[in-house]
């Protein structure tokens, strides 16, 4: 192939080695394992089956770490995103979105589907929770493997950095204590499935008549109803306040955990354009609306028992669940992952991020301060800021970066070439102080 | 020979050993270490490229010549960046600065006086900043390699060898003159202000902590560099001021 680029360096580096060849195979035949269960439909010998493919992927994702990051300095290295057909909207971004595509649309509205990987994640469910495997117990763990897989390998691409490593560690944890292990052992002391970091409006279930009929008799389901609510109406402004939206999506939410980890390697592949934007802004604020007019509706239902509304707020609640609930946040939101970028959902359509993020832009300390004139206009930031922003339009200015969508994952500060952005917190923006 | 570059410290090039064929071959270091290769690249410094206007209106030195305004001696013609020198450079400023943020101060200089707003270059105190091999680096001041009189410094250095800060100082009157960081984040603003201002190298070490902008969670090395400096005087001041952006908007107001 001729090299038509201007650069003396290569344009097309050399993107595997053959040892990550290797580790590529064996996480592959570990996740074939499971697409065989889920076509077969069937789970023979499920332990040795589950552990087998748990081992190979987790075998081969450490080997591809080694490979990708460990023979060379720390550092972060983003090496070649643009040029692999994962990461790179290629054939096998595109193979990757439809298979996870195809496994949400399976799990939300055709579970019979899934039946194998039910049998095949039976015995950890008996294990954990005391009783049988359904789809969403299937899901869960897939998520939480996800989430720590891939969040090791993020451990590792960003071991230079403090900040990335502590709010790595904190998703982990979240998502493993908070979103798996609890929630089943719950389900094994006959308590209530309780996942304590999801609140209404994400968990859009949590704030309704039904969530509240649902707990009562138990004091802890009463308990989570009240700490939900709480959580939004004090803890989110009082939180937010201090540190921003990020308290809660770079370092506790679930989803937002997946897309720092298992997403990391599309970031870049959020869109940046203006119009993108004003798109978001649209979207996220009218699914807020949506979901506080959908709860209110029910919930007056529920005060005049019927008699107004008769069955229009089940099926407002109904339609929202189906498209916001399931193929927006579940489908689109991480089976787009290769295509759109990680963070699709937290940015168009998450109630939950459009309140955190109102508070972070009208009252918050939070901001993205730049160091003096020192921006080199390289691009950086915006092209690793899942969020969509364009960062280095802000750092180009000398501007305050405060933003309602900016979930404070720092990686615009941390592959910033000069150091020039510091995500802090304080009342008013350095630039109006000192003007440069 | 991390990042696969093995370098010669303190070492000059001597000589390049030519094959039979007039190819490079070889060269031989001042340390008289003769090392085989294949290739040479030389990279001492850089200097305008302006051979193809030596016969043209235009007046030359070493680059092309410039006004305060960066108009060249042709009304109307200015010269900007890598390629213009100042015939009256202020002072401390070298007449050609080829640096990525000279250039940038220069094309809003002159965008501003060709945009209807005669605007004079003033670069401000001198600061620079890169990144090379995972290390950024970034320089405040006046850090000079070879130190004139009356320059004196206080340096700490991270036992990895990744991060180091100097500050250099008048060793006359006690001001400080300059920051030159390895692997650590100073803000801009503050050692911009501490550096006009003429501070006190011992109110800037005491307050040291304002002009961290490493991130959240990062080591904070400042209570080492004043240990530096009292191991170096046999004095015993303590840091006062810690990381964080209120304390800087007080102290810039």
């Amino acid at each position: 192939m001729q090299d038509e680029s201007l650069s003396i360096a290569t344009p097309a580096p050399v993107l595997t080695t053959g040892k990550q060849k290797l580790a590529v195979a064996l996480a592959g035949i570990g996740i074939l394992l499971l697409l065989i269960v889920w076509a077969a439909g069937t789970a023979i010998a499920p332990v040795p089956v589950f552990l087998t493919a748990l081992g190979l992927t987790s075998a081969g994702v450490w080997v591809f770490v080694q490979e990708e990051y460990l023979k060379y300095p720390e550092g972060i290295k983003n090496n070649g995103v643009w040029f692999r057909s994962l990461t790179a909207r290629g054939i096998w971004g595109w193979l990757v979105g439809v298979v996870i595509t195809g496994f949400y649309i399976c799990l939300y509205w055709w579970p019979q589907y899934l039946s194998g990987l039910i049998q095949l994640f039976d015995p950890l469910s008996q294990l954990l929770r005391g009783t049988a495997a359904n789809q969403w117990f299937v899901y869960g763990t897939l998520y939480t493997a996800a989430v720590l897989l891939m969040g090791i390998k993020f451990l590792y691409k960003y071991r230079s950095n403090p900040y990335q490593r502590l709010r790595t560690f904190s998703v982990m944890f979240f998502q493993l204590g908070f979103a798996f292990l609890i929630p089943g052992l719950l389900m094994r002391l006959q308590q209530p499935e309780i996942y304590f970091t999801y609140f209404w409006p994400l968990s859009y279930y949590q704030g309704t008549p039904m969530a509240h009929q649902g707990y009562a008799g138990s004091d802890l389901g009463t308990f989570f109803f009240f700490f939900g609510l709480a959580m939004f109406f004090i803890g989110t402004p009082i939180l937010t306040y201090f540190f921003g939206k990020r308290w809660y999506c770079s370092w506790v939410c679930g989803c937002g955990g997946l897309a720092e980890t298992a997403g990391d390697p599309f970031r870049h592949l959020s869109d940046k354009s203006l119009k993108a934007w004003k798109i978001e802004r649209w979207m996220i604020y009218t699914v807020f609306v949506l979901v506080v007019a959908m709860t209110v509706l029910l919930w007056i239902n529920v005060a005049t028992n019927r008699s107004v509304l008769h069955g229009f707020s089940q099926m407002f609640y109904k339609s929202y669940s189906f498209l916001i609930g399931s193929a927006f946040s579940g489908v689109v939101g991480v089976g787009f992952y290769p295509l759109l970028g990680s963070r699709v959902w937290c940015r168009f359509g998450c109630p939950m991020a459009a309140w955190l993020g109102i508070w972070q832009k009208t009252t918050s300390k939070f901001r993205i301060t730049v160091n003096g004139g020192q921006c080199i206009s390289c691009g950086n930031c915006s092209t690793f800021c899942e969020m969509g922003i364009d960062v280095r339009a802000y750092a180009q200015k000398g501007q305050d970066v405060v933003r309602a969508s900016c979930v404070g994952c720092g990686v615009c500060s941390a592959v910033c070439p000069r150091g020039v952005l510091r995500l802090e917190g304080a009342d008013g923006a350095v630039a109006q102080r000192f003007p440069a | 020979m991390e990042h696969g570059i093995d370098l010669r410290l303190n070492t000059e090039l001597k000589a390049i050993l030519p094959d039979n064929q007039g190819k490079c071959r070889a060269v031989v270091t001042s340390s008289g270490e003769t090392i085989e290769c294949g290739f040479v690249g030389l990279t001492a410094g850089v200097r305008p490229n302006i051979a193809f206007l030596k016969n043209t209106a235009l007046e030359t030195n070493l680059g092309i010549l410039v006004n305060e305004q960066l108009e060249t001696n042709l009304p109307g013609v200015y010269a900007i960046g890598d390629c213009a020198e100042l015939r009256n450079p202020p002072a401390g400023r070298k007449p050609i600065e080829a640096v990525w943020y000279t250039g940038r101060m220069m094309g809003e200089t002159v965008a501003n006086t060709i945009c209807g707003k005669p605007t004079s270059y003033q670069p401000g105190i001198w600061f620079n900043s890169a990144k090379f091999l995972d290390i950024e680096y970034q320089v405040y001041g006046e850090v000079q390699a070879r130190a004139p009189e009356h320059h004196s410094a206080v340096y700490w250095e991270h036992p990895d060898g990744k991060k180091s800060i100097r500050i250099v100082y008048n060793s006359q009157d006690g001001h400080v003159l300059g920051f030159n960081l390895m692997g650590v984040r100073y803000r801009h603003e503050v050692c911009d202000k501490w550096l006009r201002d003429k501070t006190p190298l011992e109110t800037v070490l005491q307050n040291l902590g304002l002009a961290n902008f490493d991130p959240e969670f990062y080591p904070q090395h400042e209570e080492e560099l004043v240990a530096a400096y009292n191991q170096q005087t046999g004095k015993n001041l303590q840091l006062k001021q810690k990381r964080g952006l209120p304390a800087v908007l007080q102290f810039l107001r």
